[in-house]
C-alpha cells in the first residue's frame, strides 16, 4: 500500500515540470576562419646618401655627411599560435675599402607582437660577404605596424671608417649598395 | 539546421554564419589591421516557430553561445532583421545587436506562428593580433511558451 502511493505521486510531479517549463531549442553555427598574413614594406624608396669629403681641417679624418634616412618597416603579421617571424637584412656587396655601414633597427611599434629590433644589426664592411642576410627584428607574432609615414621600425644607416682597410680608401665614383630586407619564418 | 519540440511549440533554425578573414581583408596595406567588425548577411540564419496553440499564444525567443575554439577578444551579436510572417505576432531584438553570453537572453517575443525570421550576425572585436585560426561558437536558441 505504501507503495502505490508513491508511484502516484511520482507521475504527478512530472505532469507538473510539462506544464511549467515548456521550451523548444534549435542552434546555428558561427564560423570564422583567421588566415595567415603576410604583408611587408618598406615605406620610402628614397636612397640615403653618404658623401665623404674633406675634413674640416688638416689632420683629421675626413668628413661623412649623411642625407636621407631613417627608412621605415611596415608590416601586417598573423601567424598561428606559438609561430614567429622575423626580418633580415642583406646588401648586394661588400663595401668599398676603407668604409664600413652599420644599418639597424629601432624599436618596434604597432599593435600585437610587432617583434624585437637586434643588437648589432647588418655590418657591411669590405670582408662583407655579398647577400650574406643578418636578422635585424626576430620574434614577430600576431601584429600591425601602421602604414603611416613614420610608423613602424625605423631602420638607421651609419657609414664609419673601417680602420683595418683604410689605407686603401680611393676617391672618386659613387657606390650604390641595395639593402634587401626580408620577411620570414622564423 | 536543427528542430527542437516541446508541448506544442516547434522552433526550426536554418542556415549558419562561415567568414574567412585574409590578407586582402587588411586595410591600408602592409602595417595595416583588418576592419574591426563583420557582419553576416540579413539573414543567414532563418527561424521557424509554428504548432503553437494560435495567434495570442506568447512565446519567448532566448539566446546564448557554447564556444567552441574563440577568442575573448571576439564578440558576437544577433540582429532580428525580419519580422517573418504567419497569424501571430512579434517585437524586439531589431533594434541593436544582441551581444551573445554564455548565459541565455531575451532576444525577441511574439505570439502565435512566424515563420520566415531573419537573424543577422555581426563579429566585432576583430584584430590582427589574433592568431591564425578557426574559431567557432555554437548558438542555442530556444523558445520558451510564456503562461
Amino acid at each position: 500500500m505504501k507503495k502505490s502511493i508513491m508511484i502516484i505521486l511520482f507521475f504527478t510531479l512530472l505532469l507538473g515540470i510539462g506544464v511549467t517549463g515548456v521550451f523548444a531549442q534549435t542552434i546555428a553555427e558561427a564560423t570564422i576562419t583567421v588566415n595567415d598574413v603576410d604583408l611587408f614594406d618598406v615605406n620610402t624608396a628614397v636612397p640615403v646618401i653618404f658623401t665623404v669629403d674633406d675634413p674640416a681641417a688638416a689632420g683629421e679624418l675626413p668628413l661623412i655627411t649623411p642625407a636621407g634616412g631613417p627608412t621605415y618597416l611596415q608590416y601586417t603579421v598573423v601567424v598561428a599560435a606559438l609561430s614567429t617571424k622575423k626580418i633580415t637584412a642583406s646588401c648586394d656587396k661588400a663595401m668599398r675599402n676603407g668604409l664600413r655601414l652599420d644599418v639597424w633597427a629601432g624599436a618596434p611599434t604597432g599593435t600585437g607582437g610587432v617583434g624585437t629590433a637586434l643588437a648589432g644589426g647588418l655590418s657591411v664592411s669590405p670582408s662583407y660577404v655579398a647577400t650574406t642576410a643578418v636578422d635585424i627584428i626576430n620574434n614577430i607574432t600576431s601584429s600591425a605596424t601602421g602604414s603611416g609615414t613614420t610608423q613602424g621600425p625605423a631602420v638607421y644607416y651609419t657609414l664609419t671608417f673601417d680602420d683595418s682597410t683604410f689605407a686603401n680608401l680611393e676617391t672618386g665614383g659613387a657606390d650604390i649598395y641595395t639593402i634587401t630586407y626580408t620577411l620570414t619564418d622564423g | 539546421m536543427s528542430a527542437g519540440f516541446c508541448a506544442g511549440i516547434t522552433l526550426n533554425s536554418a542556415g549558419n554564419w562561415s567568414l574567412v578573414i585574409n590578407e586582402t581583408d587588411v586595410i591600408g596595406g602592409p602595417g595595416g589591421n583588418f576592419s574591426p567588425e563583420y557582419t553576416s548577411n540579413t539573414d543567414s540564419v532563418t527561424l521557424d516557430i509554428t504548432d503553437t496553440l494560435g495567434s495570442t499564444d506568447a512565446w519567448q525567443v532566448q539566446v546564448h553561445k557554447e564556444d567552441g575554439p574563440w577568442s575573448g577578444a571576439l564578440d558576437l551579436g544577433l540582429l532580428r532583421t525580419g519580422g517573418g510572417s504567419g497569424s501571430g505576432t512579434i517585437t524586439g531584438g531589431d533594434s541593436n545587436f544582441l551581444t551573445l553570453t554564455g548565459i541565455g537572453q531575451v532576444f525577441f517575443e511574439g505570439a502565435g506562428d512566424r515563420t520566415g525570421v531573419t537573424v543577422q550576425m555581426k563579429l566585432s572585436g576583430v584584430s590582427v593580433i589574433l592568431d591564425a585560426a578557426v574559431y567557432s561558437t555554437t548558438i542555442y536558441f530556444t523558445i520558451v511558451d510564456i503562461p
